[in-house]
């Protein structure tokens, strides 16, 4: 004989569940992540999340400055956190695009492409530029290095503006967590990935702070040179030449 | 753990769906681990990986069938990190996505009794009860799940129920008395 299925019996709170009955369980239901745990999961997964849908690029930013902010406090990444404010600034007119792009809720599909600066700009203030509009990217592919190849020109779209943060990212987080060959595996990942990308001047100035860390300092002072000579007077180069002792 | 950013290339139809499914399932996904003994900062990191072997098997996923995926996954991750156990009893520090209506005290102390009336419940069921009861999987989702055929699903469902609603009544029945005293 047949078993009637268990789901013809209903579920106690959609039957008759007491009220009591009802309390514990809507609150066992009730409990999960908390916000910001949920926000940082789906930053790392990449996507929007859901309780944090009404964010757009102010909050977004605000929270990527949080997280440099804690990296700072925790002591493990000062060049990292300040590259991390850099980047933000650097990015004010262009990723913040693609941040709240890819956040928004996402209307009419239309192509993006978010021209980011075809050489890779220096540390200076945040753009005097006023920012491109928002932009929905609904029925654009991500142009992933995987999916459309290396890029190898400096314009950008917003996914893969985002993608480089997030790489970026990755790697800064390695070094606050002292995971140090692991920053150096996605800063190599990065060079590889987007060979005139947006961030490589952030991304080398940690490739420096990497190596240093990693005790291969013959490579970080001589890596230092080179970028402190491409980019003399430049904040960046200050800094990297003071963590890897070189002239600036 | 792999960083999220070198393992998700997903295409964009992809990370729409996986958007999606993380928003209506993640919390689901970190109750389950929590209840596997995970801290929270371990409950979020398998999470995380929960969803990043979601987004590497995607098109394998049937669209019926995400969230018990999902969950068969969290705890195939826990299992992993040697969390073999139910643990029913939640931590404090469990964070509440409150109701409007009622406030955090209220409903702390309601998930606390609810903790207490689970923990009556013989262990070989009270697991099916939450999965069904609890997280909304429906049985067959959980005799795929914990590969019982799904008359088990059926049994120990019904006699979890008779458990958790006989030890709902006497720690009601206390509660009460403890009112009127």
């Amino acid at each position: 004989m047949n078993r009637p299925p268990v789901d013809s019996s209903g579920r106690l709170l959609e039957t008759d569940a007491t009220d009591f009955e009802r309390r514990l369980l809507q609150a066992a239901q009730a409990t999960g992540p908390s916000r910001a745990s949920s926000a940082r999961m789906a930053r790392a997964l990449g996507v929007s999340a859901g309780v944090a849908a009404t964010t757009g690029a102010v909050k977004t930013l605000a929270a990527v400055g949080a997280a440099s902010k804690a990296t700072a406090a925790a002591g493990t990444g000062a060049l990292s956190s300040w590259i991390a404010a850099g980047v933000i600034g650097l990015v004010a007119a262009g990723a913040v695009v693609g941040a709240r792009a890819w956040r928004a809720p996402r209307p009419a599909p239309r192509p993006v492409e978010v021209v980011a600066p075809a050489r890779p700009p220096r540390a200076q203030p945040a753009s005097r530029e006023p920012a491109p509009p928002a932009v929905a990217p609904s029925a654009e592919p991500v142009r992933s290095p995987v999916a459309s190849g290396r890029r190898t020109h400096g314009a950008a779209t917003a996914p893969e503006l985002r993608d480089q943060i997030e790489l970026l990212d990755a790697a800064r987080a390695s070094l606050a967590a002292g995971a140090d060959r692991r920053a150096l595996d996605l800063l190599r990942r990065y060079e590889d990935w987007y060979p005139a990308g947006s961030f490589r001047p952030e991304a080398t100035a940690l490739k420096v702070e990497a190596l240093s860390k990693l005790g291969r300092q013959p490579e970080a002072r001589a890596l230092a040179q080179r970028f402190v000579a491409e980019h003399r007077g430049s904040l960046l180069a200050a800094r990297v030449a003071e963590l890897a002792g070189v002239a600036p | 753990m792999a960083a999220p950013a070198e393992r998700i290339r997903p295409t964009a139809v992809d990370r729409v769906r996986l958007e999606r499914i993380f928003n209506d399932h993640h919390a689901t996904v970190w109750r389950a681990l929590r209840r596997r003994g995970l801290p929270p900062d371990a409950a979020e990191d398998a999470t995380q990986e929960t969803f990043l072997l979601a987004a590497e098997r995607l098109s394998d996923i049937h669209p019926d069938s995400e969230r018990a995926f999902l969950i068969a996954t969290a705890l195939r991750v826990a299992h992993s990190l040697g969390r073999k156990t139910v643990r029913w009893q939640l931590d404090e520090d469990m964070d509440q996505r409150l109701s409007a209506h009622r406030d955090a005290g209220e409903n702390r102390a309601d998930r606390q009794l609810c903790d207490l009336v689970l923990s009556k419940v013989d262990p070989d069921l009270v697991e099916v009860f939450v999965l069904y009861e609890i997280e909304g999987l429906t049985s067959p989702e959980i005799a795929e799940l914990l590969e019982i055929p799904l008359g088990s699903v059926a049994s120990r469902l019904r006699r979890a129920r008779e458990q958790f609603r006989a030890a709902a009544a006497r720690i009601a029945k206390s509660l009460q008395k403890e009112g009127e005293s």
